[in-house]
């Protein structure tokens, strides 16, 4: 089980897939992740405390695209229902509209081998989206 | 479960779904696990953790059901004293015994029913033929002697002293044994309660040697009134029918199974027309033969003066059976489970072996199950608990949903495919809205538990609002889903079931509600 990111951290440094980056500062670790066969995808891992409970959540979060239109936010509301895990969330950054992927746990009961699955999907999809919409690598 | 005869043209479908596979072999792991002990030896030891289902057939079942109400009637005679007064010789209205009083034809009660009626009319008055009119008859115990032998001495005349209890001698004040003053030292005395010869008067009787006649209590003629005793009694019979046959004891599933349609016949006369009216829904279903065979079954001409048959019901019932194929150490097995309540009806097993080899893995056998469960993949002493209450859900081997549950204090239903959860509702008035809880294997063929509660009907404006209010969301994400042709809002969170324990998941559960209730107050989706 987990009790901050710094442990995540050096369990990701130790067990992690090869090719990863990391940047750490106080709550939050941005992942670098290598995606086969040559794209890579940051997942942005942060810890917040709940507004519903005494208990702190370890969330992901993935940006897949700018939301460009109506139609992508139309898509990606129902591809809610049927994707795993992770599902889609409509942001605003600098005024633009932004898509991102997000995945959250109860910090507490995350174990690690757990948590590199989460990432792992989380990282994938953003990037498929990215690849599927844009076609680029920025994120 | 639909109820409807559609079920019946349903076809055998076979699936190889993970989830239905995972639920199978769990439905087979508890029964195993559950047998009587006498049946167990037949079992491999290692049953419930080396197999594995592989294939599941599914196939509607069909089953015909008559009800056939028979009344028997009969009538009984009742005397009583009559006191005087008037009587009411009528005769009945008629002689049939069915048409004496009402009856309800159709009723079909399970276990038989008894009545008993008062019928006025065709009184009499005789006289008692016990006392012949004379109102009172000889005294039993003195026989009409007027006396008996005294209760109090016994027919000796001789009462025992009551000063010296008898004994004829008595300790005086000084210490010394003296004759009884009041016996004389004889140790009795006259009895005062009979003559010389130990006779006393009759009580009974009061020395008259004649009691009142208890035939008739003293009134010298007795009423005769009459009775009429009803006794209602159905007889079942059903006639079960599946496309397939497989070995499956019909009448065990037939419970279980949902009445689809009934029709109930009350007039006898009618009943010799069974089988032709109102039953044409039937006509595009196999079981139709099995109607016109169990109708025709029907004794509608046995009735006589005292029996009659008065109604038949017929009922055509639906439930499906699956046919479980799976693996024991390579080789090829199968058991049908009845739909309903999970019943296994084994078709072919594997069997215990003796030996040195089966001795061994035994051993080991012993030895797995003292291991934590992450080695060996076998159920848990709660799961065998809370199925045993039917709490849990056959693909929730792991014991998740109905512990949370129990944390949260919520009402849990379960349904097909998972769970419905109900939280307790802070104000009896405001219902919330069910947590629809469902196990599903996800696009990586992994146990998924997703969580699902609906917000209400979507509209194309609200979806960047949804998507919007998702950033917000601690657990689970907005989805548009389409319930019964309608696009819908639903709060939805998928996980890997393997990830989750009872208080991780009532966590999430509880902030979903939460989160759900800040949705309806603060916008406009809910």
């Amino acid at each position: 089980m987990a009790s901050n990111i710094h442990e995540l951290h050096k369990w990701m440094r130790e067990h992690g897939p090869p090719g990863c980056e990391f940047q750490v500062e106080r709550e939050e670790m941005l992942v670098s992740m290598q995606i086969p066969p040559n794209r890579h995808q940051v997942v942005r891992v942060f810890s917040t405390p709940s507004r519903y409970g005494k208990f702190q959540l370890l969330r992901l979060q993935s940006r897949a695209c700018v939301a460009a239109d109506h139609r992508i936010v139309s898509e990606l509301i129902q591809l809610n229902d049927a994707t795993s895990l992770c599902g889609f969330v409509l942001d605003q950054v600098q005024g633009e509209n932004v898509i991102d992927v997000t995945y959250s746990f109860v910090l507490e009961h995350v174990g690690f081998h757990h948590f590199l699955p989460a990432l792992q999907r989380v990282a994938k999809l953003a990037d498929d989206i990215e690849a599927m919409t844009s076609g680029g690598d920025s994120f | 479960m639909s109820t409807d005869l559609s079920t019946l043209s349903e076809p055998i479908s076979e699936t190889e779904d993970p989830v239905i596979l995972h639920t199978f072999t769990n439905v087979l792991c508890y029964w195993a696990k559950t047998r009587p002990k006498g049946q167990v030896s037949s079992l491999p030891i290692d049953f419930a953790r080396m197999i594995g289902v592989t294939k599941v057939v599914r196939q509607p079942i069909g089953f015909v059901r008559v009800h056939i109400q028979f009344v028997d009637r009969s009538l009984q005679a009742v005397q009583t004293p009559y006191e005087g007064g008037g009587i009411d010789d009528s005769s009945w209205p008629s002689d049939d015994l069915f048409k004496l009083s009402e009856f309800d034809p159709a009723i079909f009660p399970e276990p038989a029913e008894r009545t008993e009626v008062n019928l006025r009319g065709r009184e009499e008055i005789e006289a008692c033929p016990t006392c012949n009119a004379t109102c009172s008859v000889l005294c039993p115990y003195c026989r009409g002697s007027t006396t008996v032998s005294c209760a109090q001495c016994g027919g000796t005349h001789k009462a025992q002293c009551a000063q010296c209890s008898g004994a004829g001698a008595m300790i005086n004040a000084r210490g010394r044994n003296v004759n009884c003053s009041t016996c004389k030292g004889y140790g009795h005395v006259t009895c005062h309660n009979c003559d010389t010869s130990g006779q006393a008067e009759c009580t009974r009787c009061s020395a008259t040697g004649a009691v009142m006649c208890e035939h008739c209590d003293g009134c010298g003629r007795l009423k005769t009134e009459w009775k009429l005793k009803t006794a209602t009694s159905t007889v079942v019979r059903s006639r079960g029918w599946m496309a397939e046959q497989w070995q499956l004891p019909m009448d065990r599933l037939i419970d279980d199974a949902v009445v689809c349609q009934s029709w109930t016949w009350k007039d006898p006369v009618g009943l010799t027309s069974l089988g032709t009216d109102g039953l044409g829904v039937l006509e595009n279903f196999p079981i139709q033969a099995d109607v016109g065979r169990i109708l025709a079954e029907i004794p509608t001409s046995e009735n006589t003066s005292e029996r009659r048959l008065t109604g038949v019901r017929l009922e055509v019932l639906a439930s499906h059976a699956f046919q479980v194929g799976f693996e024991y150490k390579a080789r090829q097995y199968n058991a049908c489970v009845g739909a309903a309540n999970d019943k296994v009806f084994p078709c072919s097993m594997p069997t215990e072996k003796k030996g040195a080899l089966p001795f061994i893995a035994r051993s080991l056998n012993a030895f797995w199950n003292g291991k934590p469960r992450s080695l060996r993949e076998s159920l848990s002493k709660q799961f065998y608990s809370f199925a045993a209450s039917r709490l849990i859900h056959f693909s929730d081997d792991r014991c998740i949903v109905p512990p949370a549950s129990r944390i949260l204090s919520a009402r849990l239903r379960i349904v097909e495919g998972g769970y419905e959860l109900r939280l307790p509702s802070a104000d009896p008035n405001l219902t919330q809205p069910p947590f629809h809880i469902g196990l599903d294997v996800d696009e990586f063929s992994e146990l998924a538990l997703c969580t699902r509660m609906i917000i209400g009907p979507a509209h194309r404006d609200a979806f960047p609002k949804a998507m919007m209010l998702n950033r917000q969301l601690e657990f689970g994400r907005i989805c548009v889903s389409e319930l019964n042709g309608v696009d819908t809002f639903c709060l939805i969170d998928c996980r890997a079931y393997s990830t989750l324990h009872e208080a991780h998941y009532a966590k999430i559960i509880r902030v979903m509600a939460a989160q759900l209730l800040k949705i309806a107050v603060q916008s406009s989706l809910a």
